[in-house]
């Protein structure tokens, strides 16, 4: 799926145009299903009908599809269609047919042709009539839900995506606290609090936006956001909190060269749950004969070839670069 | 063959498409994305399955088969849609083997598409019975296929996991339909998008799965660092395990600039005749308002950086797969070869694709496949296919290591789904699985079957609602105007019936109208998000 929709991007102007005339025509198209459904009640088929179509189904069908079927043109191809499967019928065991086609699919041709008489119950219902009148709906997505909420997410290892709103009746409340002008006295802000590393740091927002995107130093840490409100020039830039995201850990975007102690390599057993320790510092071919015992980068150059390993480029995801552990 | 392989090269192929399914109009453009898939991808691959079978090759794959593309594929209006597309393309056919008369080449190709559709139609309604299910099933049952499931609707975990029992539900409904279709519990699944995060470890044991599928840096990133890298799965704290893709075997085939797709003598997307013939002759066979779009009727070869195209040449592209083929075989040979000396256990090269690069996007590819897995059963060589099940039964003792949260979208992180463009829809997703919850919850004891059944259709909203595919769409530019209706319509849906249920005025006509529209996930219990 991910594949094919990349490659269509090369037609992405032309589509756009497309999708918006496709759009616009769409749109006409539920009225008409509306207007009709107020016209012809009897267009609906309810379970009953149903179960008697699979009953007798010769007739019901006829009848039904007859009434079914608003577009004139697809009873026209129908009946193209038809006449064409009783050429080909024909045509099958004529010798007129090319001689280019191979014995296989021509005798695919006489099987299918055969099963079409035995299974001719089964074709009537593929024969159905594949749309049917139903309820016009149009939505758009709500524009607030009335709720004080601040959630972040994080879009790559050092930026986090965090968005908020704060209720009516919090905004009332702040309002009751500290004055009318509140909202116009004070500047939204941000406090980034970084848990793992236990430091913080503030960034200043505007009423405009519900969302933002910050840039963190740290991958692979655990994050929560504050959203509060900060007077910029009463009341000593006093700070009033309103509330705090969940918490959010920012994935890591490098190889952990030095985070496995090689004598010591923990392993589990599926079959039985036991836990052991591996010992991979004695490998002879590791090249780093200074330390006791070498290092996962040593191991991976073997493992990895030259091309792969110097600059190791994902075609369909990231680009990523081995990096070097700093001894 | 080998029966003392010193390596695994493990095939995994993950066939999903969004649910579009739309009884309401035959207009959806986007409904052919199906009927594609079916004829380019899912019965090339059974056909050659099946040709193994009877060639008596031994051979070991691994699908991903997504809930909503087995909920389509089920489907009978969708079954009906698909024989009417055919017959539509059989019949432009017989329109282009006469019009191309009077040229050899194309009028061999002409024909040559003729025979291709009315296979098509033929296994499919007759060898399959419109149930290509049980089609992939039977492989499964042979021992041949390791079907595993995937998330219910796609919906992406580093997205979702702030209420983490939408991806529990995700998961238990992923499971539920699989067991539905195939009998037995999956013991694989391919989180959607290959989005991994640890919270998720919890669910998935839940509900029996082994193992997942991440992408190369969700392994070479894990902590602490795996010892073989890529070239042997680990198992996470919370005890799933990990398989991760091989680099240098997905370059090969992958790359679009170097990669075996983009031989000379393959099929060229990019030349089909719903762009190049006459308008007012492909007209019946574009969309119903007359805008041109690709029919699958390609006359023209890749030829090279040109856009002069020779014609396309089916002996030649054959030629090609098999040359291809065999510098695959050699590459993994001399991979596994280095692999194996420096490493305890036989190294297993883990192959994960889109199902649809073989046929759709890569003509040649189900063919291609096919050669490979003859010439790794009949030629020596140091290496066997193989299932990641099957490896976890050989080699058990693996190493534990967390794997980085990530996913297979580009850059490897959630830009595609996390970006300026398709930001507006997350708090909607959010709202809606903390409402979902809180339905499920107030309501845990319901007994009105009209209440339960309004509580069901709102679970349905919401996962169609969660769909990756949605913001994917928008970030890639293509059908955006679809995308973003129908995150409209599945929000716009679940909040009205979630208003109607609490008021306890449930519009039946409404739920009725929604509920055919959305027929997917028929044993669904909202209960789940209690």
């Amino acid at each position: 799926m991910a594949r094919k929709i990349a490659k269509e991007v090369e037609n992405k102007d032309e589509e756009e145009k497309k999708v918006k005339n496709e759009d616009t025509k769409k749109e006409v198209t539920p009225k008409k299903i509306s207007e009709k459904k107020s016209k012809k009640n009897k267009l609906n088929l309810s379970p009953e009908e149903e179960a008697i179509l699979l009953k007798h189904s010769v007739v019901a069908i006829i009848k039904d599809s007859k009434e079914m079927k608003k577009n004139v043109k697809d009873k026209q191809k129908n009946a193209k269609l038809s006449k064409k499967a009783e050429k080909e019928l024909k045509n099958t065991k004529s010798t007129k047919t090319s001689n280019k086609r191979t014995s296989e699919t021509k005798s695919l041709r006489e099987r299918k042709t055969s099963t079409r008489k035995r299974t001719s119950k089964k074709n009537l219902l593929l024969d159905k009539p594949t749309a049917k009148p139903m309820l016009a709906e149009y939505y758009d997505l709500p524009y607030r839900y009335n709720q004080t909420v601040v959630k972040i997410l994080a879009q790559t290892p050092t930026t986090l995506f965090v968005y908020w709103d704060i209720s009516d009746d919090d905004r009332k409340s702040l309002i009751s606290s500290h004055g009318e002008n509140f909202f116009n006295e004070t500047k939204p802000v941000l406090i980034v609090h970084n848990i793992t590393h236990n430091y913080s740091f503030e960034i200043e927002i505007n009423d405009f936006a519900n969302s933002w995107y910050i840039r963190t130093q740290e991958p692979n840490c655990d994050y929560i956001i504050e959203l509060g409100r900060r007077f910029y020039e009463k009341n000593d830039k006093q700070y009033i909190y309103i509330d705090k995201s969940n918490n959010m850990i920012s994935p890591n975007d490098h190889i952990l060269f030095e985070q496995v102690d090689l004598r010591k390599v923990l392993f589990k057993n599926l079959k039985d749950n036991k836990i052991s320790y591996k010992d991979f510092g004695s490998l002879q071919s590791i090249r780093n004969m200074d330390n006791l015992y070498g290092n996962i980068f040593d191991i991976y150059s073997l493992l990895y070839d030259d091309e792969t390993f110097n600059e190791i480029h994902n075609p369909t995801s990231i680009d990523f670069i081995v990096k070097r552990p700093v001894h | 063959m080998n029966k003392n392989p010193k390596g695994y090269v493990s095939f995994v192929l993950h066939a999903h498409l969004p649910f579009v399914h739309h009884p309401e109009s035959d207009n959806y453009l986007e409904e052919e994305w199906l009927f594609e898939a079916i004829s380019e991808t899912y019965i090339p691959l059974l056909t050659n399955f099946k040709k193994l079978e009877e060639e008596e090759v031994d051979f070991r794959i691994t699908m991903s088969l997504t809930p909503p593309l087995l909920s389509m594929l089920d489907s009978p209006l969708l079954q009906r849609k698909y024989i009417k597309y055919l017959k539509k393309h059989i019949e432009l056919c017989e329109k282009e083997v006469i019009r191309t008369k009077d040229n050899k080449k194309i009028n061999a190709l002409s024909n040559y598409y003729l025979d291709r559709y009315t296979s098509d139609l033929h296994i499919f309604k007759d060898v399959y019975d419109c149930n290509l299910i049980q089609g992939f099933k039977h492989f499964q049952d042979i021992g041949v296929l390791e079907i595993i499931t995937c998330g219910a609707t796609h919906g992406y975990f580093p997205l979702l996991y702030v209420n983490e029992k939408t991806i529990r539900a995700q998961i238990a409904v992923g499971v539920q339909t699989y067991e539905k279709y195939f009998g037995k519990k999956p013991r694989g699944i391919w989180l959607p998008e290959c989005g991994y995060v640890p919270e998720s470890d919890k669910y998935l044991k839940e509900f029996g799965i082994e193992y997942i599928i991440t992408e190369s840096h969700g392994i070479l990133y894990a902590n602490p660092t795996p010892i073989y890298g890529t070239f042997a799965p680990i198992v996470s704290h919370g005890g799933v395990v990990a398989f991760g893709r091989d680099l240098e075997s997905s370059r090969q085939v992958w790359s679009s600039v170097c990669g075996y797709p983009g031989d000379y003598n393959y099929r060229e997307f990019y030349r089909d005749i719903g762009y190049d013939a006459d308008y007012d002759y492909i007209k019946p066979y574009i969309t119903y308002d007359g805008v041109r779009v690709n029919t699958g009727i390609k006359y023209h070869r890749i030829t090279g950086q040109t856009d002069n195209k020779d014609i396309y040449d089916v002996r030649w592209a054959m030629d090609s797969a098999e040359k291809q083929a065999g510098h695959f075989f050699d590459s993994r040979e001399k991979q596994i070869n280095n692999l194996a000396n420096h490493m305890q256990t036989p190294p297993i090269v883990l192959c994960p694709y889109d199902a649809e690069l073989y046929g759709h996007w890569w003509y040649e590819g189900p063919y291609w496949l096919y050669i490979l897995f003859k010439k790794i059963y009949y030629d020596e060589c140091n290496f066997k296919l193989i299932t990641p099940s099957e490896y976890i039964d050989k080699y058990p003792d693996m190493q534990v290591c967390t794997p980085c949260r990530s996913s297979w979208g580009k850059n490897g992180y959630s830009e595609v789904w996390i970006n300026e463009l398709n930001d507006y829809a997350i708090r909607h997703l959010h709202v809606c699985g903390d409402r979902m919850v809180e339905l499920a919850n107030t309501y845990a004891n319901e007994t009105d079957k009209t209440k339960i059944f309004a509580l069901n259709q709102c679970a349905r909203e919401l996962l169609l609602a969660q769909s990756s595919d949605w913001n994917f769409i928008i970030t890639n530019g293509t059908m955006v105007d679809y995308a973003k209706k129908r995150t409209k319509d599945h929000v716009g849906r679940f909040t009205k019936l979630y208003n109607q249920i609490k008021e306890d005025k449930i519009d039946e006509e409404f739920l009725e109208d929604i509920a055919e529209k959305d027929s997917i996930f028929p044993d669904i219990d909202y209960r789940i998000y209690c």
